[in-house]
């Protein structure tokens, strides 16, 4: 059965090679999560270099197996589940997908374990990285400027950058907004998609965008 | 701290007030009024409603729009934001006229939210917005026209669902032991509660001094006082910004720095307590802290912080009692 700490784990409760100090209590979530897809995704391409571009298809491969398993949607939310996932099942994975040093004793290295504080620590934390904007792109839109027909998600994993300012922005908590951020950043390098989110947040202190649907937004950011 | 300069007419905070009220039922815990909201002893088990109401000054329909048009609160819609991190939750409550007859210029809304605990975690922060329901044809400038434009929002409120765990200092714990660094005296190990561990190879009298328990107010408590001191504030500064460079977002974005709140324990009081101390003339130094950590994170880093943790460590105060008895003049 797949599960969540009972309580939030902290860098302190962990030893330098990720294991914990001490027995720490989980609870049930009801559901049974098969993540043999993403563990043999991930045995057959670990020696491949080009992590980042697997992203995509990790991410494909942990939504479709969390939304087969129809866990409970308030675990999604909850770091305590993704914490587990990261320290248990899918341990190796984070530990290959960022070259973690298991015999480092620096404490930064936990959150990609963990996650962290708000918005932010959802999208470092390695699993729940790639969950959200699978759970935010996949199946829900189609729209016609991106040049690929309607793969907005295949479009958020083409450049790194859209994952950190797309995902640790506090407004893409919301899905419109969200999507249209997607939608924006369509095709501009690393820059252009730094300077496309200041832009947006500074539309967010003069547009309420929380009541704006996604086509609206967009519109809005292009004016 | 910072503020922000408006190009445009927009409502001042004090015509737009929102109140909250927590429908307090026998299985919530005790709830403490803090400087900006609410604070749990205990995270509820059960879920609970919150009740909004919001008063709006209808004087604000004159400020904020074109001198040739005429509206009034029908022109406009009325949410409150809900907005939690840690949650990974950005809700919006749509509020409806109340019911309740005003007999001054205040207009009355009300709303509310049910919160379950099990889906929220950290804090939540609301604030109210009035926002434009439809676009005015003719741009006037100086005015917000636009359908979704916000003409004026209230101050902030925040309610810790979770209990907030304090640190005073004085859980560090001390020993010795071997460190990484030959002729290094000290190490912080950051745990929790954080540990300063003394190297085992200092010095002889050095070790002895340090080692001293006594609490008399002698001389050897006086000198270890007052060499222990810039120890202290040392940690002080290692601890309050490994806790800073946590709330830092990794893209540079501009736009995204986490809350105090939203870090785990000890950094959130340790950090909390240095904002206390760096914007003291500030309603909400918290706030502050973050406000200017977007917009210049290294002044708060590599300026403000150092002189910070030796106020709160009192180095000022441990210096002048050890300095006083020997370099007093006769004349003194």
């Amino acid at each position: 059965m797949t599960k969540c700490y009972e309580r939030k784990i902290t860098e302190f409760d962990l030893n330098p090679d990720i294991s914990l100090k001490h027995e720490i209590n989980s609870i049930e979530t009801g559901s049974e999560v098969d993540f043999s897809d993403f563990i043999n995704f991930f045995d057959k391409n670990k020696a491949k270099k080009a992590k980042p571009s697997l992203d995509i298809k990790f991410s494909e491969l942990i939504y479709n197996a969390i939304k087969e398993a129809k866990l409970d949607k308030k675990f999604i939310y909850d770091l305590r589940f993704w914490q587990w996932i990261c320290l248990n099942p899918l341990k190796e994975y984070c530990i290959w997908r960022w070259d973690v040093d298991i015999e480092s004793t620096e404490l930064e290295k936990t959150v990609r374990f963990l996650g962290g504080g708000g918005v932010t620590g959802f999208s470092r934390n390695s699993i729940s990285r790639l969950y959200i904007p699978a759970d935010m792109l996949i199946n829900e839109v189609n729209v016609k400027d991106l040049k690929d027909g309607n793969n907005l998600f295949e479009s958020f994993w083409s450049n790194q950058q859209k994952e950190l300012s797309i995902c640790q922005s506090i407004l893409s908590m919301n899905k419109d907004i969200f999507i249209a951020a997607v939608r924006c950043v369509d095709g501009l390098n690393t820059d252009e998609i730094k300077s496309m989110m200041v832009e947006l947040n500074f539309r967010s202190s003069s547009y309420y965008l929380d009541v704006m649907n996604h086509e609206e937004i967009y519109t809005l950011s292009n004016s | 701290m910072t503020q922000k300069i408006r190009f445009y007419k927009y409502a001042d905070q004090s015509d737009i007030i929102l109140n909250l009220d927590i429908n307090n039922n026998e299985s919530l815990s005790d709830i403490n009024l803090t400087s900006n909201g609410f604070s749990f002893e205990e995270k509820p088990s059960a879920p609970f409603n919150i009740d909004f109401k919001l008063a709006v000054n209808s004087d604000i329909f004159k400020l904020v729009v074109p001198e040739n048009a005429i509206e009034d609160e029908d022109d406009f819609q009325y949410f409150v934001s809900c907005i939690s991190p840690l949650s990974r939750k950005r809700q919006t409550i749509e509020l409806s006229k109340s019911k309740d007859i005003s007999l001054t210029e205040f207009k009355n809304f009300e709303g509310n939210i049910l919160i379950d605990p099990e889906e929220w975690f950290g804090s939540v922060s609301f604030h109210a917005n009035v926002v434009r329901k439809k676009t005015r044809k003719n741009e006037v400038s100086g005015f917000l026209t636009d359908k979704y434009s916000i003409i004026g929002n209230s101050h902030e409120h925040v309610v810790y669902i979770e209990p907030l765990e304090k640190f005073d200092g004085s859980e560090i714990e001390m020993d010795d032991g071997p460190i990484p660094q030959a002729d290094a005296l000290y190490q912080l190990i950051q745990s929790n509660p954080p540990k300063i561990m003394i190297n085992e190879d200092a010095p002889e009298f050095t070790l002895k001094m340090l080692r001293y328990k006594g609490t008399k107010n002698d001389r050897r408590v006086l000198i270890r006082d007052t060499l222990f001191a810039p120890i202290l504030v040392d940690v002080w500064e290692q601890l309050a910004r490994a806790g800073i460079y946590k709330m830092l977002p990794e893209a540079d974005n501009g736009n995204y720095v986490a809350e105090t709140s939203e870090l785990p324990h000890p950094y959130r009081t340790i950090v909390e307590h240095v904002a206390k101390k760096i914007y003291s003339d500030s309603d909400d130094p918290s706030k502050a802290l973050v406000e200017e950590l977007e917009e210049d994170p290294k002044t708060v880093i590599n300026e403000k912080l150092h002189q910070a943790v030796q106020a709160i460590g009192d180095l000022s105060k441990y210096y002048e009692k050890c300095a006083k008895p020997y370099w007093r003049d006769k004349n003194d």
